[in-house]
């Protein structure tokens, strides 16, 4: 039964205790989220997820653009895009679990648990007490998650590790940049990060399968890196037969010609195109009504060889064209033709709008925004996006009162005892500076 | 070995990429995945990487990583014979996994609300570019159309150049990654309410939900997001080194002054250096203090070096890096596994260590090495057999099915 209304999706029956911070951690509990689960994430009024920004933003901040309303408010911390994204659907706990009635509250969570999921990395979370070992005593079955950047155990394992590096490590930058250039390029993301993500939710599912089929609970010890080599199998494989690095080719393709992106009319505006099979090459020719091409070039290894003439002649025909417009007439004849689209275009495509990509969530201090969504849809259980992210702390009592069934009382002495705080304490010190307290 | 996916049967009709790495997946966990070919195979046994760059149905690559684990059969569903024997399979399956345009299996009488009402249990899965629905619907795409459309490719390369695809294909796979999540999700919810139903899912979709934030930066503030290269920020990017590339990452900044400590270089750890942060201003003058050293020393011993210091450094690897790794090697990442055809190769395995054990690395089917023995289980004898292979249910007539091995699985 879901433990929250709105909640739908092929995984309501779950709860997920979601210790993770920053973008892995929580890009994995967010899928499990948008498919229904309860996903309790606490968090600590002493270090908040660093996503949520600096508690006290510089004045001149460059990142005030991740702010609602370019405003970051009273309460910055709950006010940054970047974690409002990743955490939504999520109720949010702040309490501090290193405190003795915050440890005791916390066991009380994870003996409830499906999943815990961490991402502290190098044993931190063990040596605050919350190793696998100490969960598994008071919830036998527990699948308990630990995603560290290339592995707990082993000469590396207490390697500390952000996205741009694993992306490195994962051997996707080694096949990224300019065609000709002598250095790679980073990707546009820290790809790192969603690719550990996406891989620890399926093992999540994966290992609770295995739980409904032989009793047993599971611990995941996840790496990073390992997961980001999982998109680059073939190259791996490849590269032992053909002993070279296939280094970068730019925009270009293995088995495509032509591929490239090329300038429309406008600012920074580009239609972006690959031709994998004759027919979609005779439907460019008549696009840009260029038949003289399929004349001269009428097979893939002809248009592999005068690439750079083929270039040509789509820039000359692009360069007069709406992108667009272009996408629209391209696959009017059949073309695997894109814009090459920025972050407003992509807010405004029309066919995520006709998918209802987009939903609008409606955040206690963010106010009304749309999300995301996801990759998938479900015919008959359909998931959904419900909720926008916590503030934080904005569940601290409907958790422990809802789910954990404690008293009024009860949660009013863990207030006053400093166990739950919804303020961070850096303000809280401000304030107490200021003698505002 | 019993899996956690022992006892699930797939029928995975995609192809490329982003399908068939779902199936992968499940097969590794235990899934009896039987891989339906077209006659002439899966497309993607035409891409390489080929040993000696001499292209062959079994030796591609991309064929051998993606299918591991799996059964082929060959079948001709554009005969009446090989979509009926698409149906007993059916019968028989848990989940069926597709990447045809969509409404193309409609048109054969295989679409999801056609199947729904024989097969009510069956999780009907399909990867396609931009998802069942909507205005792109029947669009063509490959990996640099739907990478260009959601917004990634826009972002990534310099700002007075064109905007620059990821290399590989990062948003089939993504795609088949969620194809898993998502399969895995459906048939958890299947064990309760016995009910399949269709999973839709899109690459492009996928790949818009990985812009990591530039979509809250619009949708918060109205922000265009530029491309920034291997970006402006000082010590934090890729840099040469004296066999390839590095990963300098300088934060957090309190350690900055390790830096200085890992380049014997004093004069970093000034002052100013430390305070510039992220600042770009100082970005020429830290280079210049930085490069002597880096280009003299190479990509494992920095990466060593700058982590015993806590400096989260990467570096750029490539395939033969990936396999010095003592980390990797440790955690036992690549299996060996031989091949018929293709030899012993070195496969990436899967990505954490489960208590349990739970993953088993198996090698990619020959093209249709297990049609004989999938269609005698459905209880064709020799005798049926012959007549649905000269009916063309297997492709041209001339392909003997009676005579293909068993081989070993």
């Amino acid at each position: 039964m879901p433990l929250r209304p709105g909640q739908r999706g092929p995984l309501t029956d779950l709860v997920v205790l979601d210790c993770s911070m920053v973008w892995a951690g929580p890009y994995c509990t967010k899928l499990l989220g948008d498919l229904g689960a309860t996903i309790i994430k606490v968090e600590a009024n002493r270090q908040l997820d660093s996503i949520r920004g600096p508690a006290i933003p510089p004045p001149s901040s460059s990142a005030i653009s991740l702010y609602a309303n370019n405003d970051p408010g009273d309460d910055p911390w709950n006010r940054n895009g970047y974690f409002n994204k990743y955490n939504r659907n999520k109720l949010g706990v702040c309490m501090n679990i290193l405190m003795p009635e915050g440890r005791a509250v916390f066991m009380e969570l994870a003996a409830i648990a499906d999943v815990v999921v961490e991402n502290f990395g190098g044993g931190v979370f063990e040596r605050m007490g919350f190793g696998y070992d100490v969960l598994r005593d008071v919830n036998e079955d527990l699948i308990f998650v630990s995603m560290p950047p290339s592995g707990n155990g082993g000469p590396e394992a207490k390697y500390v590790g952000y996205g741009v590096a694993i992306e490195q490590l994962g051997g996707i930058v080694a096949r990224t940049g300019y065609r000709g250039d002598d250095t790679p390029m980073k990707t546009g993301i820290n790809y790192g990060d969603p690719i550990a993500g996406m891989h620890t939710a399926g093992y999540i599912m994966t290992a609770l399968l295995h739980r409904r089929k032989t009793g047993r609970g599971q611990y995941i010890d996840l790496s990073q890196r390992e997961a980001t080599i999982n998109w680059i199998g073939e190259s791996v494989i490849g590269y032992q037969m053909t002993g070279h690095d296939p280094g970068w080719i730019g925009n270009r393709d293995e088995y495509m010609a032509p591929s490239g992106v090329y300038r429309c009319i406008g600012d920074d505006a580009w239609i972006a195109l690959a031709i994998g099979t004759d027919a979609e090459w005779r439907g460019l020719c008549t696009a840009i009504a260029r038949d003289d091409l399929l004349t001269d070039y009428p097979t893939y290894e002809r248009r592999a060889l005068h690439h750079d003439a083929i270039d040509a002649a789509i820039s000359a025909w692009a360069a007069q064209q709406d992108a667009d417009h272009a996408m629209t007439i391209l696959q009017q004849h059949g073309v695997a033709a894109g814009v090459c689209s920025d972050n407003r275009r992509v807010v405004h495509d029309p066919h995520l709008a006709a998918r209802g990509f987009w939903p609008e969530v409606q955040h206690s201090s963010a106010g009304p925004h749309i999300l995301a969504g996801e990759a998938w849809q479900y015919s008959r259980t359909q998931a959904a996006i419900y909720a926008a992210a916590p503030a934080l702390g904005e569940h601290t009592d409907y958790v422990l009162r809802e789910i954990l069934g404690k008293s009024a009382e009860a949660i009013e002495r863990l207030h006053e005892a400093g166990v739950l705080e919804n303020t961070p304490e850096s303000i809280l010190q401000q304030r107490s500076q200021l003698g505002t307290a | 070995m019993e899996g956690p996916l022992t006892g699930i049967r797939v029928i995975d009709l995609s192809q490329y990429i982003a399908g068939p790495y779902c199936g992968r997946m499940m097969a590794g966990f235990g899934a009896d995945v039987i891989k339906v070919e077209p006659p002439d195979g899966d497309p993607i046994r035409r891409w390489g990487p080929f040993p000696g760059s001499v292209p062959g149905p079994e030796t591609s690559a991309f064929h051998l990583y993606l299918n591991q684990g799996k059964r082929s059969v060959t079948l001709d569903i554009e005969t009446e014979d090989g979509r009926a024997l698409l149906r007993e399979l059916l019968d028989t399956a848990d989940v069926l996994i597709e990447s045809f345009p969509p409404g193309m299996l409609a048109g054969l009488g295989l679409g999801y609300e056609q199947l729904a009402e024989e097969f009510p249990g069956l999780l009907y899965v399909s990867v396609t570019p931009f998802g069942q629905t909507g205005p792109y619907a029947q669009y063509h795409a490959w990996e640099i159309t739907t990478y260009a459309l959601s917004g990634l490719m826009y972002i990534t390369g310099e700002p007075d150049r064109e905007p620059l695809k990821n290399g590989g294909y990062l948003g089939q796979y993504g795609a088949g990654q969620n194809a898993y999540i998502a399969t895995l999700a459906g048939l958890w919810e299947r064990a309760v309410s016995g009910l399949g139903q269709h999973v839709d899912v899109s690459v492009f979709e996928h790949a818009t939900s990985v812009l990591e934030m530039t979509d809250m930066a619009y949708i918060y503030a109205g922000k265009v997001y530029p491309r920034s290269g291997n970006g402006a920020r000082a010590a934090w990017g890729i840099y040469p080194c004296a066999d390839g590339f590095v990963g300098v990452v300088s934060g957090p900044l309190r350690r900055w002054a390790n830096i200085a400590t890992l380049m014997e270089e004093p004069v970093l750890a000034d002052d100013r250096y430390q305070q510039a942060g992220s600042q770009s201003e100082l970005r020429d003058e830290i280079d210049a203090l930085m490069l002597p050293w880096l280009i003299t020393h190479e990509k494992e011993e920095i990466y060593q070096k700058a982590q015993a210091l806590g400096l989260p450094f990467g570096y750029v690897a490539t395939p033969a890096d990936l396999f010095k790794n003592e980390q990797l090697q440790y955690r036992g990442f690549f299996h060996e596994i031989d091949h018929p055809v293709a030899g012993p190769l070195r496969y990436p395995s899967i990505a954490a260590h489960f208590s349990d054990g739970l993953w088993e690395s198996q090698r990619a089917p020959l093209l249709g090495e297990h049609t004989n023995e999938v269609v005698t289980s459905l209880g064709h004898d020799e005798a049926s057999r012959a007549r649905l292979s000269a009916a063309g249910a297997f492709g041209a007539a001339t392909h003997d099915v009676s005579a293909t091995s068993g081989g070993a699985r």
